[in-house]
């Protein structure tokens, strides 16, 4: 009995070369295998998303479904979907210490129906979340986020990361450290937009009666405001100067912040001011312009 | 103190990390300076990222080590085939038989390298053996290991105040993550201290002033939030 013989041809010896490469190439394409999961749900589920990094884009859609596709960067990261007709979550999960961010990418995109209610939690990659009603969260760190088309409760938070807000109405929150905040066509009965280093733009006209607070630290504020615009603005920097292109015409008696203060004032009205516009900055430029 | 006589004396630190009252206090107000030490600082984080790379467990490579020195195919050094036997090649028929092993062998090891995550998390949920790897025998893991601590050590005592506390009051085997956490989060971290001394001069010189004083609120309850974003995630550093 020779118990090697079976290797002794080399046509054996290619054959398991060949068998081993294409088991390499299965392993190789099980690490870039996609996530794919979908829920049937209630018209207004609950989404719930926890991730460290990676690109997240959830859209709003006419079914009532929710519909989960994505890739890892790695094997390292583990994907935790659970859900049920009434709320979905997700969270992506390291399987080991030290990742590092590119290692623990995972990315995202989701659809879920329009009144669903969802939050996200990142620490890097974009978020984009569009075409909803039911309420938008969203916490970041170093996260560029998009919300576009959403209507109800908005929230947006980052520490260094841009957070764009368009065409979208509701009570709208958003507050960075150092990331810029710009707001384009968003109206609702309050928005507040905070950062203590960004810069801040608003364009738009100030719509639904509502009450605009935006401040900073530092940085520029620039406020373009559309010819319909209806709103009385307090603008005031403390150190830094405010530079109006609007013709303002001046507040009644007894609006609020009329009295004496140090540093640039602007107070004023444009159409029948109903919305009220408070702008202030320490020492940031407030720049005003459009309204006719 | 000129940016020229801060950058000569950083550079005779040290730890550059660790600055001086009288750099510290020129960093505050001079942004190229303050933008070359988060600079280095953020190379000197991801380069200790580097030195953490995951590797297979030694116990790995001794394993197939020994299984290929039991097959025959690797020798110890002076135990080479005698010359007789090269010369009437009778290794040829062995060739394939050499060569399916290999296979096997670089399978083997894509499968390690594969399931490693596996492997690490079921019987060494330390990272400490691939250091062990990554470092030759002698006494370096330990070395390593105080100078980490070392530096530790030295980046809570440089720390503010505020964020001094929240890294001491963790756990100690946390301490490292949140040390890790701070440096990422310091540019914020200084922007809004600044923020907080300017403000609150203002708000003493002007107590009467209600929008400063609302300003000064909300730079607070940024710092609030940095100092939360501190104890976040350890398990990515």
């Amino acid at each position: 009995m020779r118990p090697n013989s079976a290797f002794r041809s080399p046509r054996r010896w290619l054959a398991m070369l060949a068998v081993a490469g294409v088991f390499c190439a299965g392993l190789g394409a099980v690490s870039s295998e996609p996530i794919r999961k979908s829920f049937a749900t209630i018209a207004n589920p609950s989404l719930l998303l926890h991730s460290h990094s990676g690109t997240i884009s959830v859209k709003g859609w006419d079914q009532n479904q929710v519909e989960i596709k994505g890739e890892r960067a790695s094997e390292s990261m583990d994907v935790l979907i659970d859900g049920n007709a009434e709320k979905v979550t997700i969270q992506t999960h390291p399987k080991r210490q030290n990742l590092s961010p590119q290692e623990a990418q995972v990315n995202l995109e989701i659809h879920v129906p329009r009144q669903t209610l969802v939050r996200v939690e990142s620490e890097r990659g974009d978020i984009a979340v569009e075409d909803l009603e039911g309420g938008v969260a969203v916490e970041g760190v170093a996260n560029s986020v998009t919300l576009s088309r959403i209507r109800g409760y908005i929230t947006a938070r980052t520490v260094d990361g841009p957070i764009l807000i368009r065409a979208s109405e509701g009570h709208i929150k958003a507050d960075s450290i150092t990331g810029d905040l710009k707001f384009v066509q968003v109206n609702g009965s309050e928005l507040i937009g905070t950062t203590n280093s960004g810069a801040i733009h608003y364009q738009g006209d100030f719509g639904s009666g509502g009450t605009y607070v935006l401040h900073n630290y530092s940085s520029p504020i620039e406020i373009q405001a559309f010819p319909k615009a209806s709103f009385d603005m307090t603008a005031r920097s403390v150190l830094g100067t405010i530079e109006s292109q609007i013709p303002f015409l001046p507040l009644p008696p007894g609006t609020p912040f009329r009295r004496s203060t140090t540093g640039k004032l602007l107070q004023g009205r444009i159409g029948t001011g109903k919305s009220t516009v408070q702008i202030t900055s320490y020492s940031g430029t407030i720049r005003l312009s459009g309204g006719r | 103190m000129k940016c020229e006589e801060f950058e000569r004396e950083w550079q005779e630190l040290d730890d550059s990390a660790l600055l001086s009252p009288a750099l510290e206090e020129h960093r505050q107000v001079c942004s190229p300076c303050a933008g070359k030490v988060r600079d280095v600082n953020l190379i000197r984080w991801q380069a200790r990222q580097m030195v953490e790379a995951e590797q297979p467990p030694e116990r790995v490579w001794l394993h197939l080590r020994r299984q290929l020195d039991q097959q025959g195919l690797i020798r110890e050094p002076g135990a080479w085939p005698s010359l007789a036997r090269l010369v009437t090649f009778a290794w040829l028929p062995r060739l394939p038989l050499g060569l399916a092993y290999a296979a096997v062998f670089f399978l083997a090891l894509g499968g390690v390298l594969y399931l490693r995550d596996l492997v690490t998390h079921v019987s060494a949920p330390s990272p400490a053996p691939a250091t062990a790897v990554a470092q030759p025998p002698a006494a370096s893991p330990p070395a390593e290991t105080l100078t980490r601590a070392e530096a530790v050590q030295k980046a809570i005592e440089a720390a503010p105040p505020e964020v001094r506390r929240v890294i001491e009051k963790a756990p100690p085997d946390r301490q490292p993550a949140y040390v890790a956490n701070w440096q990422e989060l310091n540019p914020s971290f200084t922007r809004v201290d600044s923020s907080i001394n300017v403000l609150e001069q203002y708000v003493a010189a002007h107590p009467d002033d209600p929008l400063a004083r609302s300003q000064l609120y909300t730079v607070y309850e940024q710092q609030n939030r940095l100092l939360e974003l501190l104890m976040r995630g350890e398990e990515f550093r």
